[in-house]
């Protein structure tokens, strides 16, 4: 069986123009950069805008990435300042402050609200009720799979602080979509 | 909805459970990307670049090198007076002793040894 390329490797190819090393790039890391532009915007659309948009920063910047290896830390942290740029530009133009501007759709997109199903929007609805450190722990450990060790090293955070937010994190979930449907066990 | 622990709570949040939409998530990206990537693969190679900024440096010093010898050897050529050139370049192509003297010395010749190089010392 072939091993996949190592994330050095497909920067190497991709600073030559290579799509399909940058598009084995994006395969890797979406999941991951989704996660993050989810857990500081709280919006579907606005998070794969945002990944989009930091994708595409990432190849400009391309040479700017001293440490290839380490590319999928290197794409969230441009990922985190995108999303920050992002609810900016958004808080301005809803003229709501930060906090509220998280549980307001980014746009409206009625294909987009078709496809959403309840379940989806209660937990988009729910996660608003975390900090921005336990919605991006929580999102990287439930949707990325990654363990408390690569959230600690990729955040910056020690093991420990990632299990506490994660912890706390899901409990104020549980809490917060109690409330939204008493009726349910 | 029951949430514990021991399962993937978020797991309706996965972008890659809907083929259909992390399909079109990536290749949204890939899209957005295909301008950048054109533009690298018609630039020359940075990574080439760097291959010929590594051989201009020796290659520069060798040159100056080789032009510092030849200009030496120049000079000293031309510094050497022209008796001590050994054999003399007109007395190697046959002229006549006189005319070979007049030349390897310098020297313009006086009316007499014209007239002995063009007729012979017959005297």
């Amino acid at each position: 069986m072939d091993m996949p390329d190592a994330d050095a490797t497909l920067v190497a190819r991709a600073r030559q123009g290579d799509a399909e090393a940058f598009g084995a790039l994006v395969q890797r890391h979406l999941k991951a950069a989704y996660a993050v532009a989810l857990a500081q915007l709280g919006n579907e659309a606005d998070a794969e805008d945002v990944c989009q948009d930091a994708f595409v920063t990432s190849l400009k910047r391309i040479e700017e990435c001293r440490h290839p290896e380490y590319f999928g830390v290197w794409l969230l942290s441009i990922v985190r300042n995108r999303a920050h740029d992002y609810r900016r530009y958004r808080a301005v133009r809803d003229t709501l402050p930060l906090d509220a501007a998280f549980s307001v759709s980014g746009r409206s997109n009625p294909l987009r609200d078709v496809e959403r199903s309840e379940l989806r929007r209660d937990l988009v609805d729910a996660l608003d009720g975390l900090t921005e450190t336990q919605r991006e722990v929580l999102l990287l450990y439930d949707l990325e799979g990654w363990s408390h060790r690569e959230i600690a090293e990729k955040i910056g955070i020690s093991e420990a602080t990632a299990r506490v937010h994660l912890h706390k994190g899901r409990r104020t979930l549980r809490e917060r979509l109690a409330k939204l449907h008493p009726e349910r066990p | 909805m029951k949430m514990n622990d021991d399962f993937r709570d978020l797991a309706p949040l996965d972008p890659a459970l809907d083929a259909e939409r992390w399909s079109r998530m990536a290749q949204g990206i890939l899209r957005a990307a295909e301008g950048e990537l054109a533009r690298r693969r018609e630039a020359v190679s940075p990574d080439l670049l760097l291959l010929l900024s590594g051989w201009l440096r020796p290659t520069l010093s060798l040159a100056g090198a080789l032009a510092a010898i030849a200009a030496a050897v120049l000079l000293a050529g031309r510094s050497e007076p022209a008796s001590e050139l050994g054999p003399g370049v007109a007395d190697a192509l046959g002229y006549p002793m006189p005319v070979a003297a007049w030349i390897e010395t310098d020297r313009p010749p006086s009316l007499e040894e014209v007239v002995v190089a063009l007729e012979g010392d017959t005297r």
